[in-house]
């Protein structure tokens, strides 16, 4: 083997050999550089393969001759292989950049680069107090020396206050270090610790603070951070990706082992408080940036405060290793990438990123990869990190710290897709744009790369074996294959996706039936609406490049929160929640490309709900004993914590009233090919929430105060109530809407509101309806949006009043429409009526009489838009300018076609649906038996539903005939049909513009159309209602937390001798607390 | 009563102390780094008087006798006051040193950007 002390003797001496080399051949100076660099990645590969990453295999490394505590030792395991894997592979890849620049490429520069290296692995590997602050001050000293090299101004500045700082917290750590050795007469840490254990005093920790804030301004923790977040921001990029993929790993193991010494109790409470609120306190401060670079500086702070955070843990518990590792490598490998692509698009500012996608879809691609792994979001490596430090945080006593990291993570979500948003914009991009040469470009491509496959390989690990997870899998990794692949058609793309998708639907059925009952409803629902809207897309003008992946990336994460839960698996609500992320990022960057502006409102939300989810999951991760039936074994103030946390985040991510802002914007301006998949697929992601996890969790009915007042209060009523007051104002809203998406939208949210009340009901027949009206809806709504994208395809105008008369040039996509809002409206013979009159009679046999004429009234309200819908744009005059306008494509014709027989099946024949789900709905606990994490609903009533061979549906309060009904309004229509046909006087053809309106010709389409503002009356009638107080609240807790940030981040004065006083401050505090 | 150790460590503490004084309230950049180098100093002191032990003289065989009285080297050593502070405190220097050569650098540096020394003019970059 070779011997680990070259990773350390080979960059020293070649830093010194390099000069000379210089002198007497230039040319070889870059070539024994990049040599060195790929020798010691080489060496510390070998190293992690030989002792593997998490062994704890230790081989010792004596200097000199003399052993332990004579003489140097120093250490060698799989985490310290791995560090040098990503210090020298960081500095490799940095040295590439690096070489088109006189400065850093010079033999000076290299030296530097070279002495960081030195630095970092000396700190990886050493064991020894006093060898730490020597190689901290190398690594310390090169990086000033580097950022004094560097070309930038501002470099300058933030370099000197980086170094003022750096030499007092030297000085600290110094002063630390002969205090310590005096009291405890070693140098080696192991055994100062034991030392100190023995020996422990008030003096021990007074000393031990020096050295905490010492490596508190090496991590960059608040509040002692302000001149690294200036370095990050100042400083060349390119220099602090080095830094960052060295140095900054280094100085965490370092801490690591510094930490030794702190003894349990109030230091380590201390050290984990500041790591805390340094996560919480920078992501929040990152909110209000506008430079990209001073915000990458906050989110290392940030990042940095949350590994601190987690370390003292792994004593404990070893699992919380792999959390430090994973979201360490994460941080290391996306923020070193990220500051490279700083470096080659040189934006300063969040909007000098515009016009990414469009320009340089490489970059973005990069971008967005780095982006979303460095925020965590699975399936990349930090998501499995943070899910294992959640799950043990929440098993322990420590479950609070799981508030505050939420939060954080939220916010980090947030600033970070508020950056990623400016990718998409199209408008005010710049007028010049850098092209990334391969040296350049190397870096991050290689640091995403090695993320996506680190990712994949712990994906895989996951959900290793289960072949019923393999589609789901597959899709993702078809996803990501289509959005690599360059220079392809996009029917050809089209063609892919269809084909991955039919292999998708395959894999599903060759596996066999999901153990969850309710899963192949879903999924038929997911698999044939993906394969439906995609071949509706060929009809389309090419989209944009990367929205093949995404899209199958988005029906892979659906699959995969629909199949996560169809097993005995203990790790359901893992993979559950994998898929609901994957889902949520997914739709987000694909809303994105239709309105920057609408995806960063969607992803505001769906981080939020997203939180909420996991905290809720947490509580059954937490609190269950079992491996596997986590909620259905919650009881008691747990089981309603949990269902309160999982409804609050199923709500938002279904626009219940109040959370609602999102979703008009992101239905209305995603793509128009993705709209009908956003609207008719996605929204049933939250609908099987409800109807597996929260239906799994028991939760009582709650007395409260309140409840002594009112009676118990029963939680499942509220939320049925969440979604009837959302029905009727999503109903009001969507008719006054002049949009025709827009309508739609709101229309949208507001029918799955109905499924929401539905299935609160808990009876079987709730749930048939439910269900049933989620196989309608999907099929209603999918029909909707694509005859309305046909018509904005070829008129490129959803304003209704600008529209009209379209029913003589698009007749086809005139009677989707129709049958689209007949199916809508919930009148016979539809199959909207049957969903409706199964929910009414649910909640009439639950005595719920109030909710149930809420939900009538507004289903006469959405008469109101579905009507405006035909009227104003299929009938009336015929604009001038659409006198040209074509049918719509055929692909978008032929799935309409497609969609409108479901609606006819569904209308006559329900049993077709109905006796499968009966099956499972009246079979009552039986079915639901063997299986863990599925839903065991615990129904009100027996089996109140029978479905006869003819499709007659028979409950205790009636019965409905479908077919009949059918047959009946047929035969009523084609009498009055016949009838009109034969009376009416011969009808006279006229010139369309042959018409004045009031003796004068109209100027303008508005003025003809009395569409435009229809139902003016109603909206001054119910003005009082319709003020937008939702929007006016949200928009107030947007500014004061932008007020709050504003003011709060001032205390980073600029001042390096504030910054000072920082350090003093806090010394003082934390050895005043600690009773010194 | 002060002893000759109490006296080291006190005068290490005044000088760190000086030093962080003049580091935290002096305006110019010059003035500052001189503050560093008596921090520096002070710290140094402060270790070598960890190491220091009233009555010992310093560890530096030069006496063969000491030798001679082979397998009792360790009844010698108690004639020393502890070397490894030295060692580090040698250590320490040359880095500080370092450090000071560097600061001295940007100070150079940022003059010629910026025409002055007045570290308040290097606050620009905050928030």
């Amino acid at each position: 083997m070779v011997d680990p002390i070259l990773l350390l003797a080979i960059p020293f001496a070649a830093a010194f050999l390099l000069p000379l080399v210089d002198r007497i051949e230039t040319r070889i100076t870059a070539s024994l550089h990049l040599a060195t660099l790929a020798f010691g990645l080489v060496v510390s590969g070998i190293w992690l393969a030989k002792l593997g990453a998490f062994s704890g295999e230790e081989i010792d490394v004596v200097t000199g001759g003399w052993p332990e505590p004579f003489g140097i030792v120093l250490k060698m395991s799989g985490l310290e292989a791995g560090l040098c894997v990503l210090a020298y592979g960081t500095a490799l890849f940095a040295a590439l950049f690096l070489s088109d620049r006189e400065e850093e490429a010079g033999p000076r520069g290299r030296v530097l680069q070279l002495m960081i290296l030195v630095g970092s692995a000396g700190l990886i590997m050493s064991r020894d107090l006093f060898n730490i602050f020597v190689f901290i001050e190398i690594t310390s000293i090169a990086t000033y020396a580097l950022v004094l090299y560097g070309r930038e101004d501002t470099g300058l500045e933030a370099g000197l206050k980086y170094m003022l700082m750096g030499a007092v917290a030297a000085a600290l750590f110094l002063i630390a270090v002969g205090l310590l050795y005096r009291m405890t007469g070693t140098l080696y840490l192991k055994d100062m610790a034991v030392a100190l254990l023995t020996g422990g005093s008030v003096a021990a920790l007074g000393v031990l603070v020096l050295l905490a804030v010492a490596m508190f301004v090496e991590l960059k923790l608040f509040p002692v951070n302000g001149p690294a977040i200036d370095l990050y921001d100042g400083a060349d990029p390119a220099i602090m990706a080095l830094v960052v993929g060295t140095a900054v790993n280094a100085l965490f193991f370092a801490f690591t082992k510094v930490a030794l010494l702190f003894p349990d109790g109030y230091l380590t409470t201390a050290v984990m408080a500041v790591g805390m609120v340094t996560y919480v306190v920078s992501n929040l401060f990152a909110l209000r940036q506008s430079r990209v670079r001073r915000l990458l500086g906050y989110s290392s702070s940030a990042q940095m405060g949350l590994l601190v955070f987690l370390w003292p843990m792994v004593k404990t518990n070893p699992q919380m290793m792999f959390a430090v590792a994973m979201i360490l490598v994460s941080h290391s490998l996306a923020k070193a990438g990220l500051l490279w692509l700083a470096g080659i698009w040189k934006g300063e500012k969040l909007e000098d990123w515009c016009g990414l996608w469009d320009r340089r879809p490489g970059l973005a691609l990069l971008t967005t990869v780095l982006v979303v792994s460095l925020v965590a979001l699975p399936p990349f490596p930090a998501f499995w990190g943070k899910w294992v430090a959640l799950v043990n945080l929440a098993r322990g006593d420590l479950w609070w710290w799981i508030i505050p990291l939420l939060f954080g993570a939220f916010l980090e979500l947030v600033y970070y897709f508020g950056w990623l948003r400016h990718t998409f914009r199209t408008d005010a991009a710049p007028a010049d744009f850098p092209t990334a040469t391969l040296a350049k470009s190397a870096g991050p491509v290689a640091a995403a790369l090695a993320l996506v496959v680190l990712g994949g390989w712990l994906m895989s690990s996951w959900v290793a074996g289960d072949v019923k997870l393999l589609p789901a899998v597959m899709l993702m990794a078809a996803g990501a294959a289509l959005s690599v692949v360059r220079g392809l058609p996009s029917k050809l793309l089209s063609v892919m996706t269809l084909v991955s998708l039919a292999a998708a639907s395959y894999a599903v059925y060759m596996a066999g039936a999901p153990a969850h009952p309710l899963a192949p409803l879903f999924l038929s629902i997911i698999l044939g609406g993906a394969l439906l809207v995609t071949f509706a897309g060929l009809g389309f003008p090419d989209g944009p490049r990367e929205y093949h992946g995404l899209f199958l990336a988005l029906t892979g994460g659906l699959l995969m929160v629909v199949l996560s839960v169809s097993g005995s698996r203990s790790q359901a609500l893992l993979l559950f929640f994998v898929g609901w992320e994957v889902m949520t990022w997914t739709s987000t960057l694909l809303i994105s490309r239709g309105s920057s502006r609408a995806g960063y409102l969607y992803v505001l939300f769906s981080a939020a709900a997203g939180m909420l989810l996991l905290g809720g999951l947490m509580v059954a991760e937490g609190t269950s004993a079992s491996a596997v039936g986590k909620l259905a074994s919650l009881e008691g103030d747990m089981a309603l914590l949990a269902w309160i946390l999982i409804g609050a985040g199923v709500v938002i991510k279904l626009g219940g009233w109040g959370v609602h802002i999102w979703a008009q914007s992101a239905y209305s301006d995603s793509p128009d090919r993705f709209t009908p998949f956003l609207s008719a697929v996605v929204s049933k992601a939250p609908v099987f929430g409800i109807a597996v996890l929260m239906a799994d969790i028991s939760v009582d009915p709650v007395t409260t105060y309140l409840g002594q007042k009112l009676g118990a209060v029963d939680p499942h009523q509220v939320l049925a109530w969440v979604g009837g007051i959302t029905a009727f104002a999503m109903a009001l809203l969507a008719a006054l809407q002049e949009d025709a998406k827009k309508l739609l939208a709101y229309s949208s949210i507001g029918q799955v509101a109905y499924i929401v009340v539905a299935l609160n009901v808990f009876s079987p027949l709730g749930w048939a309806g439910a269900l049933y009206l989620t196989v309608n809806h999907f099929l209603f709504k999918a029909l909707l949006f694509l005859a309305i994208a046909g018509v904005v395809l070829r008129t490129g105008t959803d304003r209704m009043h600008h529209l009209g008369g379209l029913i003589t040039k698009m007749p086809v996509t005139f009677v989707s429409v129709l049958i689209g809002i007949i199916a809508v409206s919930g009148v016979p013979p539809l199959s909207g009526f049957a969903g409706r009159w199964l929910i009414y009679e649910s909640l009439n046999e639950q005595e719920w009489f109030f909710l149930n004429g809420l939900l009538m009234f507004s289903t006469m309200v959405a008469f109101l838009y579905l009507f405006r819908l035909i009227h104003s744009v299929f009938l009336g005059q015929l604009k001038t300018e659409h006198r040209e306008v074509k049918e719509a494509p055929w692909p978008l014709l032929a799935s309409q076609v497609v969609l409108m027989a479901g609606i006819m099946v569904m209308s006559v024949w329900p049993q077709a649906l109905m006796e499968p789900l009966l099956a499972v709905l009246n079979a009552g606990e039986g079915v639901y038996e063997p299986l863990p994490d599925v839903i065991r609903p615990v129904f009100i009533s027996a089996a109140a539903l029978e479905i006869e061979a003819s499709g007659m549906m028979v409950t205790p309060l009636g019965y409905f005939n479908p077919l009949a009904a059918m047959l009946v309004i047929c035969a009523l229509f084609g009498i009055f049909f016949v009838l009109l046909l034969l009376l009416m006087p011969r009808s006279k053809w006229v010139k369309q513009s042959d018409m004045v309106f009031c003796g004068e010709v109209p100027p303008k389409p508005e003025e003809t159309h009395f569409a435009h503002a229809i139902f003016r009356p109603y909206e001054r009638a119910y003005a009082p209602l319709l003020a937008p107080r939702v929007t006016r609240f949200w928009t107030g807790v947007a500014d004061t937390v932008a007020a709050l940030v504003e003011s709060g981040r001032r205390f980073y004065t600029g001042s390096p001798q504030t910054y000072l006083l920082y350090a003093v401050a806090m010394i003082v505090v934390l050895a005043f607390l600690g009773g010194v | 009563m002060i002893t000759q150790s109490v006296l080291y460590v006190l005068t290490a503490g005044l000088l760190i102390l000086i030093g962080f004084a003049a580091v935290t309230m002096k305006r110019n950049l010059i003035k500052i780094l001189l503050g560093f180098v008596m921090i520096n100093t002070g710290v140094h002191l402060l270790i070598v008087a960890m190491g220091f032990l009233p009555g010992r003289t310093a560890p530096i065989i030069d006496d063969a006798s000491y030798l001679s009285a082979a397998g009792d080297l360790a009844a010698e050593a108690r004639h020393f006051v502890d070397p490894i502070p030295h060692a580090l405190v040698l250590t320490a220097i040359v880095i500080g040193v370092g450090v000071t050569a560097l600061m001295l650098a940007y100070a150079v540096r940022l003059y010629a950007v910026h025409k002055t020394l007045d570290v308040r003019e290097f606050g620009k970059m905050k928030w």
